[in-house]
């Protein structure tokens, strides 16, 4: 458990140290031969430290591995070695399969190191091997070795292994077996054989090579093979870079043997074999002193809970604070009233008792109220000096709370760093010149986000180098210089970090990519004419899209830059291009500078509190009472809102999350279940169902229920919420505040519903679920395509029918020449009555009901008519739907309800209230808009 | 092996947990409900700024809960917290990887049960399913019915 623990340690420890080889790596490469001894050193220890952690653990493979690169590093270090690309390359290399290493230490026995040690062969000068492996074997005595050897090479001896100390190499003996080591890797002998040559050199081989290719190629497949093999390598390498199992190796330990020959020179030799510590130690350098420290990000996000809580309760006891400072003047009342009828027993007592009475009585009554003053005195200032008090944990409190959250945040270079080497072999291997500049590494962001920025910035970043940047020749000709430049560039800005990564390259054809786009359907020829330039750009980031002319390895396999669009808006990010054909294109990424925090948007339904995150949010409509039945259509059964002449899917949050309809009740206040039949249709045909049911509720608010129930008479609150391609409508009930809320991941039991992205503790301590506007579409089933398709058929189907418009229109006149009209739909009912019933108040008219009042108003107040000089006896009152409040119209006479198609004609009149005119028979009628007189009528409440 | 359980109630039924797992007990918190949920999830708790997943036992059992005045919450340890007293072997490791709490009706007293005290359910005990069950002790005057975590936190 510990060692697992140890373990784990040791593998991020060294991926750290990995990732701070490689930009020193590449700064080696640039310096070239005036590589500072410092930078060497720095890799040097990197990967000795590696090599020493790995081999505590028995993993020889790192051990091995790292041993190579640390033998190559010590070469350049003592200057035997001029940096050259070739090395950095190789060293590159080895890196990467360090990190391979790394990343599966439960498989690495299946991944072969040999690759890479072969890279480093022609740079192992034979005289620097001597640095002292850690996994040393257990070395015997020379002379056995050599008799081993010798009975099966007889002729092997001193001559060879004078020869081999002489060029510094290491003999190693070894038996293999045809049928396993040669056919069963699938070369033939002579292959192999020529493969192990790049390690060194087959100083004898058993049957001789003469008998082994005699007979036609390999045609023998059986039988053992016995070598003689002399390399640079160390004994640990040397398995891994033939491929055979080292323990089947017979090393011949040419230090034992030279000390035993102990030969002036050779001792010299063996000094440079003294342990790499020592000699890490002894250049000099300084150390980089570690001034951070590893926590735990479990711990961290515990204390940020913790803070949190801190947060709820300084809040708790302010609140309590200020209400006993309020109190207080209560308190010094009470005590003056005490100190007044202490005084007055005195008084009353003073005649008839002996002095010492009086005095006692006296003192009594003196020393209650020295003993409440001081009481009283005490609460007083301990309530006032309590306050201080609270204004430091206040202020201790936010101050705790911003420094744990910073705890999260990490530098950008951590992402930035890996770039360098991506533009390098990127630009290697398309023999393109490209220089890289980094700016703002030192920006930071939330820790997640930086982990899963990495992905889409490589992706970016590769786009740059193989779409961007183009070809040395092709930049001269287009008068630029021959080297191409991407800057990658962080900076914060508006509550956000912004990324642009810019390049000087051949910038984006919009021609090309308008073709493309066509050619995989994504957009269509109609639809192409109307883009503007910036939405092609943007196509670029549509799934399926690719403009590359052939598939490289690099990038433009046509997945990818979608990925990366997705990718930035999970993180509750923006993206944006802007591009200039032959100047080159800007990428700008925008991002929230924390996952854990969001701004958010606390909103309500059926008395639950919900929090909506603000990047998804577009913005918040309000329909007033009047207008939802002009702006909220049906289409195919599900709701649509009319804005801005565009058509928008809604959603009824309480409906998608299944919420039980409640209402206020408004005798005692409390919420209460309501077991009404919801209509959310409101344009429904007189004398339906809901026709009565909307009158049945209209009578009850005339019976004086009162009905304060949250009813469908209220304006509708519509969040607009910006998806990746689409936008939709989210119905809610209430708005609260804009908070910053810390985001907690979802409990697994509610995973199995899609609607929430996790769930928050709100400022009053209370828990709120998180909204996921993703997943409610999904749960909703809002089917975007096919709602387009709908909505797109209802449109059209708008179109004609504004050349044919039936209606079911009511006549009337309230007394003049003119005939109105109203549409029928917009009338809740007419009633007839005496005009001596109608009672004024003011110059307000009222019906009197039973127990209730209907407040009358005349047309003619509103809209330019004359009222008519005679007035009979009964009058008609149009009761108009969806007012807020009690109100009829007065009209004299209704002529007539017919059903026709109206013509309007809207300039010969025009007024508030007024459609238009149209002729009905032969004659001219004012055709009113109900809607907008109730609104009218409604602000003389 | 002797084990302490905390025991409660669930409706008229006496039910019991190993004393190992519990982290705290509470009353009266405030559950916020959730909906779309199981319905065996109560919702959701602030235990300290901890976000806690309320489970009924009574619903998942099928049990009718008592119209107790103030609830309360067992609040379980996670299977971190109990790595070590799993790995000795001195509980199962039945619980769940996130905090969790179970609302009883009413808080009962301690019981020390011997494990060869404790039998195995038969298939059906008084409307319960058996696997609910992990063992049943038989008190002086009741019956205990040890609750089977895996099953009764299962999502």
């Amino acid at each position: 458990m510990q060692e697992k623990e140890m373990l784990d340690e040791l593998v991020v420890e060294s991926r750290e140290h990995l990732q701070a080889v490689e930009p020193d790596l590449l700064e080696m490469e640039q310096k070239g031969s005036a590589v500072s001894d410092e930078l060497v050193n720095r890799v040097f220890r990197a990967v000795h430290s590696i090599k020493g952690g790995f081999s505590f653990f028995g993993i020889e493979k790192v051990v091995d591995l790292s041993h190579a690169l640390e033998n190559v590093m010590s070469k350049i270090r003592d200057h035997k070695l001029t940096v050259s690309g070739e090395v950095v390359d190789a060293l590159l290399q080895g890196v990467d399969k360090l990190r391979v290493l790394l990343d599966d230490l439960g498989n690495v026995e299946q991944v072969t190191i040999a690759d890479e040690i072969a890279r480093f062969v022609p740079y192992l000068d034979p005289q620097v091997t001597a640095v002292v492996p850690t996994t040393e074997k257990k070395t015997t005595d020379g002379n056995d070795e050599i008799n081993l050897i010798r009975v099966r090479h007889p002729e092997f001896g001193e001559s060879q292994i004078m020869e081999a100390m002489k060029s510094g190499k290491g003999i190693y003996h070894f038996v293999i077996d045809k049928k396993n080591d040669v056919v069963g890797r699938g070369v033939t002998l002579a292959a192999l054989l020529t493969e192990w040559e790049k390690f060194g050199d087959i100083l004898m081989i058993t049957p001789g090579k003469d008998a082994l290719f005699k007979e036609k190629g390999d045609v023998q497949t059986t039988g053992e093979i016995s070598l003689v093999f002399a390399s640079v390598l160390e004994p640990d390498l040397i398995g891994d870079a033939l491929e055979i199992p080292s323990d089947g190796i017979l090393t011949f330990d040419m230090r034992e043997y030279r000390n035993k020959l102990a030969s002036p020179q050779h001792q010299q030799d063996s000094i440079s074999g003294e342990p790499a510590v020592a000699i890490v130690k002894s250049s000099g350098s300084v150390n980089r002193i570690e001034d951070a420290l590893r926590v735990k990000v479990g711990l961290l996000n515990n204390l940020m809970n913790l803070a949190g809580e801190l947060v709820l309760a300084r809040n708790q006891l302010t609140q309590f604070i200020g209400k006993k400072i309020a109190d207080l003047p209560e308190l010094e009342s009470m005590f003056t009233a005490i100190h007044k009828s202490d005084g007055e027993m005195a008084d009353g007592n003073e005649s008839e008792d002996s002095e010492h009475h009086l005095s006692l009585k006296e003192s009594n009554a003196g020393l209650s109220e020295r003993m409440l003053r001081e009481a009283l005195g005490f609460r007083i200032a301990d309530i006032q000096g309590l306050n201080g008090i609270i204004q430091n944990v206040d202020m201790v409190t936010t101050l705790l709370q911003e420094g744990i959250m910073q705890t999260r945040l990490q530098p950008l270079s951590v992402v930035f760093s890996k770039f360098p080497r991506v533009i390098r072999d990127l630009a290697k291997k398309m023999d393109k010149k490209i220089s890289l500049v980094l700016v703002g590494q030192d920006v930071e962001l939330d820790k997640s986000i930086v982990e899963l920025l990495s992905d889409p910035l490589t992706h970016l970043i590769r786009n740059c180098a193989d779409h961007g940047i183009e070809l040395p020749s092709q930049r001269k000709a287009a008068q630029k210089s021959p080297e191409g430049s991407v800057v990658l560039k962080a900076y914060q800005g508006g509550g956000k970090v912004i990324i642009e990564i810019t390049d000087d390259g051949a910038g984006i054809n919009t021609d090309a990519v308008k073709k493309k786009a066509l050619q995989v359907g994504l957009i269509t020829p109609d639809g192409a004419e109307k883009m503007s330039i910036r939405e092609i750009q943007m196509l670029i980031f549509a799934p399926g899209f690719s403009t590359a002319k052939t598939v490289s390895d690099v990038s433009g396999r046509g997945v990818g830059m979608d990925v990366v669009k997705t990718n930035i808006e999970r993180l509750g990010g923006t993206l944006d291009v802007a591009s200039e054909l032959g100047l080159g294109t800007t990428v700008t990424l925008r991002l929230p500078l924390t996952l854990a925090i969001i701004p958010s948007l606390i909103v309500g339904a059926e008395g639950r509190r919900f929090a909506l995150p603000q990047v998804a949010l577009e913005e918040i409509v309000r329909i007033r009472a009047v207008d939802i039945t002009q702006k909220i259509e049906k289409v195919n059964d599900s709701e649509v809102l009319r804005l801005r002449g565009k058509l928008l899917p809604l959603i009824r949050l309480a409906e998608v999350l299944g919420l039980t309809p409640t209402y206020i009740d408004p005798n005692d206040g409390l919420r209460k279940v309501d077991r009404r039949t919801r209509f959310s249709d409101r344009r429904g045909v007189p004398g339906s169902e809901q026709e009565k049911l909307l009158a049945a509720e209209v009578q009850n608010r005339r019976s004086g229920e009162g009905d304060r129930r949250k009813s469908l008479r209220n304006a509708v609150k519509v969040a607009v919420l910006l998806m990746e391609h689409n936008s939709y409508g989210l119905i809610i009930e209430e708005i609260e505040d804009n908070e910053e809320i810390v985001v907690k991941p979802l409990p697994e039991y509610f995973k199995g519903s899609q609607c929430y992205a996790g769930t928050t503790i709100m400022g009053d301590g209370k828990v709120a679920m998180i909204l996921d506007p993703n997943g409610l579409a999904l749960t909703a089933g809002l089917q975007f395509v096919q709602l387009e398709q709908a909505i797109n058929e209802e449109k059209m189907r708008m179109e004609k029918e504004q050349q044919r418009v039936f209606e079911n229109i009511l006549l009337f006149s309230i007394g003049g020449s003119e005939l109105l009209g109203v549409n029928l739909s917009s009338i809740a009912r007419i009633e007839k009555h005496k005009k001596n019933e109608i009672e004024s108040v003011g110059d307000k008219e009222f019906l009197k009901y039973a127990d209730s009042t209907l407040r009358l108003f005349r047309l003619e107040n509103f809209i330019p008519l004359q009222r008519g000089a005679s007035e009979s006896e009964s009058l008609f009152v149009i009761v108009p739907k969806g007012a807020t409040n009690q109100m009829g119209f007065i009209s004299t006479k209704v002529e007539d309800a017919i059903e026709t198609e109206l013509k309007l004609e809207k300039h010969s009149i025009h007024g508030v209230g007024l459609r238009g005119s149209a002729l009905i028979g032969k004659r001219m009628a004012v055709i009113l808009d109900m809607l907008v007189l109730v609104d009218e009528a409604s602000r003389q409440f | 092996m002797q084990r302490q359980l905390v025991t409660f109630l669930l409706g008229s039924g006496l039910f019991g947990i190993d004393v190992l797992l519990i982290r705290e007990i509470n009353r009266g918190m405030d559950i916020a409900k959730v909906c779309p949920s199981p319905d065996y999830v109560e919702g959701l708790m602030n235990l300290r700024g901890q976000i806690v997943t309320i489970i009924n036992p009574s619903q998942r059992l099928g049990i009718k809960s008592e119209n107790v005045e103030e609830h309360s919450c067992i609040i379980l340890k996670t299977k971190h917290e109990l790595e070590r007293h799993i790995s000795e072997g001195l509980v199962d490791g039945d619980v769940s990887k996130e905090v969790v709490g179970l609302r009883v009706d009413t808080i009962a007293e301690m019981v020390m049960v011997n494990d060869d005290e404790m039998e195995q359910p038969p298939a059906n005990v008084g409307g319960i399913e058996a696997a609910y069950i992990k063992g049943i002790v038989k008190l002086e005057n009741n019956l205990l019915l040890a609750l089977n975590l895996s099953k009764v936190l299962q999502i």
